[in-house]
């Protein structure tokens, strides 16, 4: 809410520092590939943002991510960790997809809701059991988060293998939802659908949440000092296990977006690890919403336009993960010399 | 006697612009135990910090034994003599005493196989031991220590070190009341040697009891270097603030015949508190006195409802607190302040608005479920006016920035804005200055004035005896003796403390 500001000389030029470390290694990397490192970020920026298809395409990417990375930021709020959005994403698609080939509620947009509902609620649920296991057991939910990516992986191989494997198909993978379940793309040649403005007001929701709502004051303090905010009689468990459960809801809800507005089914290798980018995204945008929605911009544009410069170079399109990984490391190291020390 | 130290004109200004010490010129004789005082943010860490080597000066010069000194970091002035026991201590803790005392230096003791000869070592640190009278052993363990045996070792480490010219930063305000008068003992010991002693300290009392001269910083600025018998505590502690006021203290009496919070046979589960019962009425301050660690933080817990109870009662106007937690019990009309600001009363990483609302806003002081910004600014900023919290222009900065009076002052000023039928307070005044201590401790007053319960948990028995109608002391988690304003006796109370009577 009350943001602590102290913006210095110092750290604007850290800042710009960062930037120009992490471009120089980048150019490094293109360079090593065998392009010129200004051509090679041309055609990222082109192949990104060039016309609007690929702009739409783009934009379109963020959409997992964004919500991924809110799925990490809620639960860092009260100081939980919550590494599973990768597993709570695949529930939360699997739940979209069981209620879409099997119920029909009449009216498109009622399903679609429900859907949506549902999926929100199977990642919660995936959130469920390592909070609780965390405040009654004490057991660490970094832990449980991660294995339950695995356990949630194997659960749904094993579903759209057996139970419900489309009897019709070669491939392990389940039937398409019903058409009226389908979130329609908005332009034609794109996949572009309003599962971006979904994500988009969901950062927005966040944001004033955080800012201006006494629970999201309530996380706050919660994450900042449990034991202050336990003795301010805040209810530290309920606010920590709160944050889990719309962590995993907002996981859930990446997936089941994913299965409407993309895919309409569950197959093998669903998620390219969305929950990991977006991982990396909240780190670096520091859990703050606004800079979640930057950050997974940025990662959306390397993504696509790493497919042009591989179109058009001898640059293979797996340099985006590079690209990435770069910037992590160089925002953790600067990092420390931004907050980490005190001044005086 | 000789001069040992002289500075003159010794600035520091650090780069945020505060001005820490402003042309300081004072001397220290060889062989004088030299206390220096003043309030929080006087300058007086500055000023040792100094001496030690640890920062720079920005202007002025410091002669030490008759030669320029300017040390660029502790191990020169180690080289020179000069030794420092910090206020918290820097010790290996899960070494023994020896190794500490030693470490740094332990290549004296190896032999030609590259092995350090331990025999050789204990020998060289329990001849020291004995030199000193001290009851401690070169095999034990940091860890198993008591906090004043480890002070022990930190003098030892000193001392070990040949050195003739030691600092110590406030080394009683760890110590409990009777531990400080063997320490204080120890220091003249010490002294005896033929050491000079420079001590800093809060305490007048202390600082009457040992030192021989007196030299006084406010704001940064010298006010004077003077012998003992030239002046008293009053006069010392005018001008430590700057001020003519009135620093004695009595307790007042609001007494009523209404018990505000009752309690019987108190046993928590960890075993501490033993069979405790106690009443307080409104308008009363009640102050709990005791030794640390025999049931004070056991009490606050229990009182906060932390720490469940194993058997016992506790009733807020005849209704059962026992099964509420921290919130009902707020609800019920009890605040807290905590013995530990920055872990449990305050969260020193947000914002100073964000913390004067912590708690409040669960009675809808600022809206009930988006927060009124407007409210809470004017909420922070009146907390800020009526307890003379410090705080720049901006209350959007972390608490953290905040000096440690300042954040008490905005802790207390907190938990009286409930106006709570009772108050819970644990150590409230912990090493904050004499003024802030003051308007502390009236801010108390003015509560129990108005008909509310003071519980005053301290394990400095001045303010207790400043501020209680009725005195509680603590041993073993028991009660073992009660006293009544105008009645208190400090011996009788100490005996009662360190459980050689009751």
């Amino acid at each position: 809410m009350f943001s602590v500001r102290a913006l210095s000389m110092r750290k604007i030029i850290l800042s710009l520092l960062l930037v120009t470390c992490i471009l120089s290694v980048w150019a490094l990397i293109i360079w090593f590939g065998g392009e010129s490192p200004v051509k090679g970020f041309l055609y990222i920026l082109d192949g990104s943002l060039g016309n609007h298809y690929q702009l739409l395409s783009t934009l379109n990417k963020m959409v997992p991510l964004i919500l991924a990375a809110a799925a990490v930021a809620v639960p860092a709020w009260t100081g939980m960790w919550n590494i599973g959005g990768e597993g709570q994403l695949l529930l939360g698609a699997f739940g979209a997809v069981l209620i879409g080939f099997s119920v029909d509620f009449g009216v498109g947009l009622v399903n679609i809701v429900v859907a949506l509902i549902v999926s929100a609620a199977f990642g919660m649920a995936w959130a469920a059991w390592p909070a609780v296991f965390k405040i009654k057991l004490r057991m660490d939910e970094v832990v449980t988060t991660l294995m339950g990516n695995y356990i949630a992986a194997q659960l749904i191989a094993y579903l759209i293998n057996k139970p419900f494997r489309d009897p019709r198909s070669p491939l392990a993978q389940t039937p398409y939802v019903k058409s009226s379940y389908v979130i329609p793309y908005l332009f034609e040649g794109s996949q572009f659908s309003a599962t971006f403005f979904v994500a988009v007001s969901v950062i927005i929701i966040l944001f004033v949440f955080r800012r201006r709502l006494l629970t999201g004051y309530e996380f706050e303090m919660t994450g900042s000092n449990a034991v202050f905010a336990e003795l301010s009689g805040i209810r530290v468990t309920k606010m920590k296990l709160l944050s889990m459960l719309i962590g995993g809801a907002l996981a859930g809800l990446a997936g089941g977006l994913l299965v409407l507005g993309m895919t309409q089914r569950v197959m093998q290798s669903f998620s390219p690890g969305y929950g990991f980018t977006g991982l990396l995204i909240c780190l670096l945008a520091f859990n703050e919403p606004l800079l979640i929605l930057g950050i997974a911009f940025l990662f959306s544009v390397l993504q696509t336009g790493s497919v042009n410069l591989q179109l058009f170079t001898s640059v293979p399109a797996e340099i985006s993960g590079v690209l990435q990984a770069i910037m992590v490391l160089f925002v953790a190291a600067f990092k420390t010399f931004m907050v980490g020390r005190r001044d005086g | 006697m000789l001069q040992i130290l002289a500075c003159d004109k010794v600035s520091k200004t650090y780069p945020n612009g505060l001005e820490a010490l402003k042309e300081v010129s004072f001397e220290v004789k060889k062989g004088e135990i030299h206390a220096i005082v003043g309030e929080n943010g006087a300058g007086k860490s500055t000023l040792m910090n100094i001496l030690f080597g640890m920062i720079k000066p920005s202007s002025g010069e410091i002669r030490f034994k008759n030669s320029l000194f300017s040390p660029k970091h502790p191990s020169e002035a180690i080289g020179l003599g000069i030794g420092m026991v910090h206020q918290h201590f820097k010790l290996v803790q899960s070494i023994t005493v020896a190794e500490n005392v030693v470490l740094g230096m332990e290549n004296r003791f190896q032999n030609k196989m590259r092995k350090i000869d331990r025999a050789e070592m204990n020998r060289s640190v329990a001849s020291l031991i004995e030199k000193l009278k001290m009851s401690i052993s070169p095999d034990d363990k940091i860890e198993n220590l008591p906090i004043s045996k480890k002070q022990q070792v930190e003098i030892l480490k000193v001392l070990y070190r040949d050195t003739d010219f030691i600092i110590l930063d406030e080394p009683t305000a760890v110590l409990a009341p009777n531990e400080v008068e063997d320490f204080l003992e120890f220091v003249m010991e010490i002294q005896k040697m033929g050491k000079t002693v420079v001590f800093i300290s809060h305490r007048l009392g202390e600082v009457f009891a040992i030192a021989d001269r007196i030299t006084i910083l406010r704001r940064g600025t010298l006010v004077g270097t003077y012998e003992k018998k030239e002046v008293d505590r009053e006069s010392i502690a005018n001008m430590m603030i700057g001020t003519d006021t009135d620093l004695t203290e009595h307790p007042e009496d609001f007494l009523k015949e209404e018990v505000l919070l009752s309690v019987e046979g108190l046993v928590d589960i960890s075993g501490v508190l033993r069979d405790l019962s106690f009443k307080l009425h409104a308008g009363e301050i009640l102050g709990f006195a005791g030794v640390g660690g025999n049931g004070q933080e056991e009490l606050f817990e229990v009182l906060a409802g932390n720490l469940k109870l194993s058997s016992g009662e506790m009733e807020l106007r005849d209704s059962s607190l026992v099964q509420l937690d921290t919130l009902g019990r707020r609800r019920a009309g009890i605040a807290y302040i905590t013995d530990d600001r920055m872990k449990k009363g305050l969260a020193p990483d947000r914002s100073i608005i964000e913390n004067s609302m912590a708690g409040h806003h669960k009675f809808g002081s600022f809206g009930k479920a988006l927060i009124d910004k407007s409210k809470a600014r004017s909420f922070a900023r009146s907390i800020i006016t009526d307890y003379d919290v410090r705080t720049g222009k901006n209350l959007n900065t972390a608490v953290k920035a905040l000096s440690g009076g300042n954040m008490q002052k905005l802790l207390v000023g907190r938990e009286i804005a409930y106006n709570p039928a009772i108050l819970v307070a644990s150590q409230p005044t912990a090493g904050v200055d004499v003024a802030a201590r003051k308007l502390i401790h009236d801010s108390f007053r003015k509560l129990s004035e108005t008909g509310s319960g003071v519980i005053l948990i301290s394990g400095d028995l001045e303010e207790i005896m400043d501020l209680a109608n009725r005195i509680i002391v603590l041993y073993r988690g028991r009660a073992v003796a009660e006293m009544s304003y105008p009645d208190y006796d400090t011996t009788e109370i100490g005996y009662y403390m360190t459980g050689i009577r009751g």
